[in-house]
């Protein structure tokens, strides 16, 4: 095996090891954007006396902020 | 963590903020933890060879991974960001091995530790977002793509340092717990036979949960607060 296949060999394991962490990331931060977004909404409904409105926006609000989140995630590695 | 999760903290009065709750273990291990890296590094550092010793070739070979994968992840200017990500992987590392010796307890078992560290890596991505685009350019990824998304992108960016925080913290800490709960379960179901059992499998599940679980767990972290900057900038 010469130098440049043990080098790209390395750089794929690396790359292996990266995307495994950042996949296991992936659920669990779109779970916290959503849970964030329910929770301010349901604090802005307790204050204006709204509900179910801010609650419903906040939910929209984090599952679209998750999905961002995400997405600039996964292609922030590709760099 | 105390006996099953219980923490023992003590009451700190702080002039001009008052009664804090501290966890004098916590502290105890973060700053033993701080002052072994600093010997280690010290050391490490005091006389470098050009033909290195087999443990200066260890260390460079841990700097050499990380400042591969940091350049990797992060591109251009990355070389300025080894020094955080490795750091902030070597400390979250011992963190993790230090409930090895008894006695002790992993400072990342406690939320504040994990909070704190979450709060360093968030600053850092910001700063250094700050940075590389300018305040203008920084604020305008927060109306990207599009302006009414302001609230999305605030709740993503604090979302990512809850989860970034959340994730190491109950890792440790779960593991803690497993630790602790098992050899009581085995004690319940199998008796006073149950010890010889416990005997074999508990330096296997502090191996596991301790050694493997805390490497690992200590390498995301420090991965993804590399990813973090990258996100930023």
């Amino acid at each position: 095996m010469s130098l440049s296949d043990k080098d790209k060999e390395s750089s794929d394991i690396r790359s292996a090891i990266k995307y495994f962490a950042l996949i296991s990331q992936i659920g669990l931060q779109f779970i916290f954007c959503v849970l964030l977004g329910g929770f301010f909404g349901l604090k802005l409904d307790g204050f204006f006396n709204t509900t179910p409105l801010f609650s419903l926006i906040g939910l929209i609000m984090g599952i679209i902020g998750g999905a961002f989140s995400v997405y600039r995630l996964i292609f922030a590695s590709e760099k | 963590m105390g006996e099953f999760g219980v923490i023992k903290t003590i009451d700190i009065a702080i002039p001009y903020i008052g009664m804090v709750q501290v966890n004098p273990t916590t502290i105890f291990t973060t700053w033993a933890i701080c002052l072994f890296l600093l010997v280690v590094a010290s050391v490490v550092s005091y006389k470098l060879r050009k033909i290195p010793s087999r443990f200066q070739a260890f260390v460079e070979i841990i700097y050499e991974a990380f400042y591969n994968l940091t350049v990797e992840t992060i591109g251009e200017g990355a070389e300025k960001f080894v020094p955080f990500i490795l750091t902030l992987f070597l400390f979250v590392l011992f963190s993790n091995w230090v409930s090895l010796i008894p006695g002790l307890e992993s400072p990342t078992a406690d939320l504040n530790t994990c909070l704190g560290l979450g709060l360093l890596a968030f600053i850092v991505a910001h700063s250094s977002s700050i940075l590389y685009k300018g305040i203008g350019g920084y604020l305008k990824m927060y109306v990207e793509p599009f302006p009414f998304l302001l609230p999305s992108n605030i709740i993503s960016e604090i979302g990512k340092l809850i989860s970034h925080s959340f994730r190491l913290f109950g890792n440790i800490y779960a593991g803690g717990i497993v630790v602790n709960l098992i050899p009581v379960i085995v004690l319940k179901l199998l008796g006073s036979t149950g010890i010889i059992l416990l005997l074999f499998m508990m330096p296997l599940l502090k191996g596991f949960f301790d050694v493997f679980v805390g490497a690992i767990q200590a390498f995301v972290f420090a991965l993804l607060a590399a990813a973090y900057i990258s996100v930023l900038r």
